[in-house]
């Protein structure tokens, strides 16, 4: 993804460079499934695809691990600086966000089973579709957002950053439109619980995708936006 | 802007929370933040050295009628180490060889532009090149101690420049030298040995303490630790921590790990020209130019 004005002097270093963003982009790819099927599982009420996103997470865990042992050989040998530190740090930064998003995967995936075997009847094709809809907000930030790593694009990357704020007021509204089934009294307590916790983790997820975005500024641009937020 | 963890680490935050509630602060509050980070560490903060011992203005050095150094401006601030970096024949020897006029001494080499030594030229026909070379000390890549005894080493400069007053004073500024080049205790009881016999780690404290024994108040450094094995070279790079109090120190490496380490400024020098000069850690994070950052990731072969 970097634009080397041309490759190490060392050749291998690039060779190890590039195979952490090989593992961002896989490990990124691997959540982008978890978080499209927990979101599909969620949509159709599909119990066995919401266990097979449970199943699957190890999968992720083992990934975030192989990184990590990656990236610890790389600044041990090679003693990375500049644009190449940035890399590394970036890259570093990634996993554990990617692994948290593939945590919220399986929070959404395993509410959404408790709720169809809990109360199933109650939840009405109008919450699946105010789920669904912030569930697909979540999902093309945090697509947008892993993207940066693959092709960087600097609109792309303030879009995603200007994303988060849009999701935090749908979030806000999801929360009084479930306050409002509540007084009409059209939904459960329990229920309506759960569904808080799902938005909860939409939520979330844009966060990290958030984060992703930032890193992949630091990265190519070398400057820190995390607190120049207005 | 983030806040720069060099400096809430020089704060010396006890505990998270604290650190936190720091940061929290900070955010409604860039403005003292910035302020503030800057009396902190004013020369991690600038591209320029505050108050310049060394100032150096549109250098030219031209030798054997070929270019080696294009318009070079550059400053050295007061207790501060600046690093030299760049490939070989970048000119970063032959900078430091104009600071104390050593390239007077090659007759086909040519020297334009201004160095002042605490507003003092350098050139000005009155300056006494012995004389500044006492201010100017050198250290160079190989120790090389003169083939006398140890405390005759430290000793000649001493009575060349007239600097002690009897027998006892000569003894008790060789001793001071020694000890600021962290190298007494070890020779205190060889000082009557020849030089020769030390190591090479001593020997390049030796050279360092006959630098100091003559008051300099800038010390030029060509890659002290190049012939060094990594115990001595810690030592010594320990020890340009500690003179750094006193002096400003001007730094030749091409181990940039070791430029980073120890330098508040480091400058890349290409082909001749003054590339890029600022803080050490942005240069070895967030250089500014495409050559610098290709030179330190080791991408220009």
């Amino acid at each position: 993804m970097h634009a080397f004005i041309e490759g190490h002097t060392f050749k291998r270093f690039d060779g190890e460079l590039s195979h952490l963003h090989v593992l961002v982009l896989e490990m990124g790819r691997f959540v982008n499934t978890q978080l499209t099927d927990a979101l599909l599982a969620f949509k159709n009420r599909n119990l066995e695809l919401a266990q097979e996103v449970i199943d699957r997470d190890i999968h992720i865990d083992n990934l975030e691990v192989d990184a990590d042992a990656e990236i610890l050989k790389v600044i041990a040998r090679h003693c990375p600086v500049g644009s190449d530190l940035r890399v590394v740090i970036a890259v570093s930064k990634c996993v554990s966000d990617l692994e948290k998003i593939g945590d919220e995967a399986v929070r959404i995936a395993s509410l959404m089973a408790q709720m169809t075997v809990g109360s199933a009847g109650h939840l009405t094709p109008e919450l699946i579709v105010d789920i669904d809809h912030i569930g697909n907000m979540a999902l093309s930030n945090y697509q947008s957002a892993i993207e940066l790593f693959d092709v960087w694009d600097e609109a792309k990357a303030h879009r995603v950053i200007d994303g988060h704020r849009q999701m935090d007021g749908e979030f806000q509204s999801e929360l009084q439109r479930l306050m409002t089934y509540l007084m009409e009294e059209t939904i459960e307590m329990g229920l309506a619980v759960n569904l808080v916790l799902v938005a909860k983790s939409l939520d979330r997820i844009t966060h990290h995708a958030l984060n992703l975005a930032e890193y992949a500024m630091f990265e190519i641009k070398g400057i820190d936006v995390r607190l120049a937020q207005p | 802007m983030a806040l720069n963890p060099v400096i809430e680490t020089r704060r010396g935050f006890t505990s998270r929370s604290e650190l936190f509630q720091y940061r929290f602060q900070a955010r409604g509050s860039q403005a003292t933040v910035a302020r503030e980070s800057l009396q902190d560490a004013p020369a991690l903060n600038e591209g320029k050295a505050s108050q310049p011992r060394v100032s150096c203005q549109g250098i030219n050095v031209t030798y054997r009628g070929s270019r080696v150094l294009h318009n070079v401006h550059l400053d050295v601030g007061q207790n501060e180490v600046l690093a030299l970096i760049g490939a070989s024949g970048c000119g970063k020897s032959t900078f430091l060889r104009c600071l104390n006029r050593m390239n007077d001494t090659l007759p086909e080499c040519r020297v334009e532009g201004k160095i002042l030594l605490n507003a003092q030229d350098v050139y000005a026909p009155e300056v006494d090149a012995v004389g500044l070379r006492a201010q100017v000390g050198m250290i160079f890549q190989k120790p090389n101690p003169y083939p006398q005894s140890v405390y005759d080493n430290i000793a000649y400069g001493l009575r060349i420049h007239g600097l002690s007053t009897c027998a006892s004073h000569e003894h008790a500024l060789v001793e001071n030298a020694l000890r600021q080049a962290g190298v007494w205790k070890e020779v205190m009881d060889r000082l009557h040995q020849p030089a020769y016999r030390l190591s090479a780690g001593q020997q390049q404290r030796l050279c360092i303490a006959r630098a100091l024994a003559v008051n300099p108040f800038v010390i030029l450094m060509d890659e002290p630790c190049s012939a060094l094995d990594p115990v001595s070279t810690a030592i010594v790079e320990r020890l340009i921590e500690e003179l750094r109090e006193k002096y400003s120190i001007i730094l030749a490496a091409h181990s940039l790990q070791q430029a980073a380490r120890v330098s508040q400024r480091t400058a890349f020098f290409d082909r001749g020209r003054l590339i890029e000069v600022g803080p050490t850690a942005q240069i070895f994070t967030t250089p500014k130019e495409t050559l610098t950052d290709a030179y330190i990731s080791g991408r220009t072969g």
